[in-house]
């Protein structure tokens, strides 16, 4: 039950949230040069939609058996069958429900999203001149629009199979509880397919953002620009349309059919590509570049790294062969945090200490950031690494007590040293609390471009007021370009029309 | 276009709606008589017919009444990936949950509904016999 | 302060948010719709059941997607005249769409309730819809007829309801009783099939004049054998029951006897063995009769019943449909979720009504329209899957 509200908070309560939400509507109208997102009000609407679902997840704590009894995946017939678990009951259902709310909720904040990006670019931002994180953001909205209304009908089918007793994903010969011997004539795989639509382009809706943000801040403190903007977005666009239409490769021992299990090896290889493309670019971008070493910066190469033992490790399941092997052990736990974990929150958390200026009007002490980047990446490190060697030993996953599995005992002391690391790193986040709130009161005073960066939300007042800018944007360039041969400055912000102008812009700033 | 944004499109009569709207009519009376004539006794003809007249239906409503013929077709962009990854995602159901019965376990097999015609091809009604 | 933007396409945010919500909606009736799809032409080979075996009149069905295109015609003039700057007009149009709408839906009513009283539809706790004619059935259609009974005797009856127990209890015992009977009385499982099948459609027949034509010989078949049968075993009864007759007088004689000796005392003593044979035997016969007697009866009686036992006795027994489940599953998933489009596209139209719908509102007047016809257009695409197919 824990194993489930954890994954379940994690990703639709934290992680997408923060990225999309949090960001996406702070970001997407200053990068761009808009006042306010397209729609407020539906914006409103999609965050009190937030509430019900939270609400729901909580509730379902509360309930018989403290939890849903169906893991996150909530596959049927498990989840379907009303005691066949001790959460199997109203857990299971509230679980349902609070799914539902937060589709309908991310449903509307993706439309607003993609309505801002077409329809409020400043004059002269031209879609190439858009930052990678607008790209990011844009994409994943997208990716949002098409694979969520499939897992709200899933979602609501599963509930009507809960409540009205149907049988979209109960087979025959079933013969427990509320399923009678006459219901039935459904498919349990269907439920598997239409979770894995929506789920695995969600592992995507939960990067590409942070890959976004990580290749900005890369381009600011290396003084570079970015190496392949062009290239970038479309191994973005490219990683989107390939992860529609990878899904099935979590399902590689349900009993699927060979043909279209290699075929989705087939399609999940290919998205190595686009990524080798990010991670070769990302490198390019930093490789004879001035490097500033901030906090952001260490984090964005966290990021980098991390990806790539996570990608890694992806490419090594996607052969169906080797993930039968691996199937739910710890191996996959390994990847899966490297890549949510090692990659997603630790680029949200560079682009929290990147952006804190621009949001309060202080800077976060950068002592304390680079302590706190130092304890997580190697604690993370600690917990993380050994999952990988734990599950080619075949450690499974979702076991309270594995250690009676005939040979497990032997890895006990991993295990321990994996607890004492996320112990410490969980600790390792107090700093950040502490240089967070901190930073709001007594952080020293920011003016409008602390990093002297190039992108659009940099030339507005920080905090920015409402409106957001004081002055109608103009854009004439690109984000990225760093160390431009005609400025003395190695910056050149977007606004400033020739490399002349630069002197008043100091001036003014 | 006009200031608000609007496409002005001034050719489109109120005649065209009206022509529009017979020929939606006669096609749901095409479709409604495709299902009872001799069409279907081949069920794949039938449908396909069946479908056809509704994707002409259906692109009409989108041309005329959607104004989608008097507009420039950026609309396509996000509507024209919808309907292929749709497709995409039924056609990827098909071999798993369209082919279920091939894979049937003996145990499935025996409480799933079947053909009537099949389970009484083979017996002779006219049969009946009762223990005495 | 305002900013200048410079926008991608040459549309409002709002028409642009709708065509972009449209796109999600796709994806939504894509996956609902392809659920239908997979489960239907996958579904064990012939079994899914025909329009008539689940009681959907074509004819209402085209009707609705006829009140439909209407509805998308007014609303298509409701634009026009907003845009060219005639509240009036427009607001005419409106409401003719709002009327349109409200009969889609009160026809969709009339379809749900039509089914609902057939008994169709996912139930709490259990469907009364079985996959085949086998012995969960039986048992279910057992279970739930004494059900019925004891509900029935529990309240105060009325003659109706005096009437209707009859009606059950004939049931029980001259259909459910006797197929049991039968199932259990031979090895052979078509057999058992047979009598099974037999039971089920004349409790809900799947018109199907082939199939219906052996249901039919069978049915005769089985009343002249068991006419035969209660002529044979009515004679045995009455000749037993003479036979009992004679030696219950055969012992009163005996019996009368005074100072009986050992010949007598051991002929009493198989007369009276032989007559309790005859009472049991008799028992036995009599049983026997009785149950012939009310198949002859529920033979008879529901012979010809119109539309089945369910719908001419206004009850609601388990019956048989193949994909039975699986059909009323998908057919409500879809009808119902378009049904909440339609009644969201009339709270849009609800909201518009009040206010002045002129130039101004114009664009707001298009973005319900535009919703209002991808509605229609999910429906066209339902009138032949779920009607004609």
């Amino acid at each position: 039950m824990l194993f489930t509200m954890h994954a379940t908070i994690m990703i639709f309560f934290v992680i997408i949230p923060i990225l999309a939400g949090g960001f996406g509507n702070y970001l997407i109208p200053l990068m761009i040069g808009a006042e306010d997102m397209a729609f407020p009000r539906l914006n409103m609407c999609s965050y009190w939609f937030m509430w019900p679902a939270f609400g729901c997840m909580i509730l379902s704590f509360f309930m018989p058996g403290h939890g849903p009894g169906a893991g996150w995946t909530s596959y049927p017939p498990l989840s379907v069958l009303l005691s066949s678990a001790p959460g199997s009951g109203n857990a299971q259902t509230l679980w349902t429900l609070g799914m539902i709310f937060i589709g309908v909720a991310s449903m509307m904040g993706s439309l607003n999203y993609m309505t801002t990006i077409i329809q409020m670019r400043a004059p002269g931002m031209h879609m190439f001149r858009m930052p990678m994180t607008v790209w990011g953001m844009f994409i994943t909205a997208i990716m949002q629009a098409f694979a969520l209304p499939v897992l709200t009908a899933a979602l609501l089918m599963q509930l009507s199979d809960r409540v009205l007793l149907t049988g979209f994903f109960l087979p025959e010969a079933i013969a427990a509880n509320n399923a009678s011997p006459a219901s039935g004539g459904g498919q349990p795989l269907l439920w598997q397919h239409l979770f894995w639509f929506y789920s695995h382009p969600a592992v995507y809706i939960m990067i590409l953002p942070a890959m976004g943000m990580v290749s900005d801040m890369l381009s600011c403190f290396s003084r570079k620009p970015l190496f392949g903007y062009r290239p970038m977005v479309y191994s973005i666009t490219a990683i989107a349309g390939l992860g529609f239409i990878v899904w099935g490769h979590h399902m590689f021992i349900s009993g699927m059919n060979q043909i279209l299990a290699v075929s989705f090896m087939v399609s999940t290889m290919l998205i190595a590509l686009p990524s080798g493309i990010k991670v070769f670019n990302w490198i390019g971008t930093m490789y004879g570049g001035r490097l500033h070493l901030t906090t952001p910066m260490l984090f964005s190469i966290g990021f980098v790294s991390m990806f790539i033992i996570g990608g890694l490790s992806g490419i090594v399941m996607a052969a169906p062969p080797v993930d039968i092997m691996i199937h739910d052990t710890y191996y996959i736990v390994a990847h899966l945090h490297y890549v949510l974990f090692g990659s997603s929150i630790l680029g949200v958390m560079g682009a929290i200490y990147f952006w804190f200026p621009k949001m309060f009007g202080r800077m976060m002490n950068d002592s304390l950031g680079k302590l706190h980047f130092l304890l997580t990446f190697v604690f993370l490190n600690g917990t993380f690494y050994p999952m990988h060697l734990l599950g080619a030993k075949g450690f499974p996953r979702r076991y309270a007590d594995p250690y009676q599995l005939e040979g497990m005992l032997e890895l006990l002391p991993m295990n321990q040293f994996m607890t004492y690391c996320a112990i410490g790193m969980g600790a390792a986040q107090l700093i950040f609390l502490v240089n967070f709130v901190g930073s709001m009161f007594v952080g020293p005073k920011a003016d409008r471009n602390p990093w002297n960066s190039n992108s659009l939300e940099w030339s507005a007042p920080s905090p920015p007021g409402h409106g957001n800018f004081d002055f109608q944007p103009i854009v004439y360039r690109g984000p990225y370009e760093y160390s431009h041969p005609d400025t003395e400055t190695d910056h050149f912000p977007q606004i400033v029309a020739e490399a002349t102008d630069m002197k008043n812009v100091e001036v003014n700033a | 276009m006009n200031e608000t944004g609007q496409p002005t499109h001034k050719k489109n009569s109120p005649f065209i709606f009206i022509i529009v709207f017979l020929m939606l009519c006669a096609l749901t009376g095409l479709s409604f008589w495709i299902g009872r004539s001799h069409l279907m006794e081949d069920k794949f003809t039938g449908w396909s017919a069946m479908m056809a007249v509704s994707v002409a239906k259906a692109m009409l409503v989108v041309l005329f009444f959607m104004h989608l013929w008097w507009e420039r077709p950026w609309k396509y962009v996000l509507t024209l990936p919808a309907i292929i990854m749709g497709a995409l995602l039924v056609l990827l159901l098909v071999p798993d949950i369209g082919f279920r019965t091939e894979r049937y376990s003996q145990e499935r097999n025996s409480s799933a509904a079947e053909s009537r015609e099949l389970t009484l091809d083979s017996v002779n009604s006219e049969d009946v016999h009762f223990e005495r | 302060m305002g900013l200048i933007y410079q926008p991608a396409v040459p549309v409002s945010p709002g028409k642009l948010a709708v065509w972009l919500f449209l796109s999600t909606e796709i994806m939504f009736f894509t996956a609902l719709i392809g659920t239908y799809i997979v489960l239907r032409f996958g579904a064990p080979e012939g079994s899914w059941p025909t329009t008539s075996a689940v009681r959907i009149v074509e004819w209402i069905g085209a009707l609705n997607t006829f009140v439909l295109i209407c509805s998308s015609g007014t609303i298509v003039f409701a634009f026009e005249n907003a845009r060219r700057d005639k509240p009036a007009q427009a607001k005419i149009w409106l409401l003719l769409t709002m009327l349109l709408g409200g009969a889609f839906l009160g026809i969709k009513a009339y379809e749900y309730g039509s089914k609902f009283a057939h008994g169709i539809y996912p139930r709490v706790p259990r469907s009364l819809i079985y996959d085949r004619p086998d012995i969960n059935y039986l048992s279910g259609l057992k279970q739930n007829l004494s059900q019925e009974i004891r509900d029935l005797e529990e309240t105060k009856a009325s003659p109706d309801e005096q009437q209707k127990l009859e009606t059950l209890y004939l049931l029980q015992l001259g259909m459910v009783g006797w197929t049991e009977q039968k199932v259990g009385s031979t090895d052979d499982p078509m057999m058992k099939r047979l009598a099974i099948e037999s039971l089920a459609q004349q409790i809900y027949p799947i018109s199907d004049p082939q199939t219906d034509e052996r249901i039919n010989t069978y049915v005769a078949n089985e009343a002249n054998e068991v006419q035969m049968l209660f002529g044979e075993e009515n004679a045995k009864l009455k000749e037993t029951e003479l036979t009992l007759k004679s030696t219950q007088s055969d012992i009163g004689q005996l019996s009368g006897i005074k100072e009986p000796n050992d010949e007598v005392k051991s002929t009493l003593a198989q007369k009276t063995k032989l007559a309790n044979q005859l009472t049991a035997q008799i028992t036995a016969l009599t049983k026997k009769t009785t149950l012939l007697r009310k198949r002859k009866e529920a033979l008879e009686i529901f012979k010809d019943v119109h539309g089945g036992i369910n719908e001419h006795y206004h009850l609601k027994l388990p019956m048989v449909i193949p994909s039975g489940n699986t059909w009323a599953n998908t057919y409500f998933l879809l009808t119902g979720f378009h049904a909440l489009h339609v009644f969201g596209g009339l709270v849009a139209f609800l909201v518009l009504c009040p206010k002045r719908l002129g130039a101004s509102r114009a664009g707001l007047v298009e973005n319900v329209a535009l919703y209002w016809h991808f509605v229609d257009i999910v429906w066209i695409f339902l009138f032949p899957l779920l009607y004609l197919f």
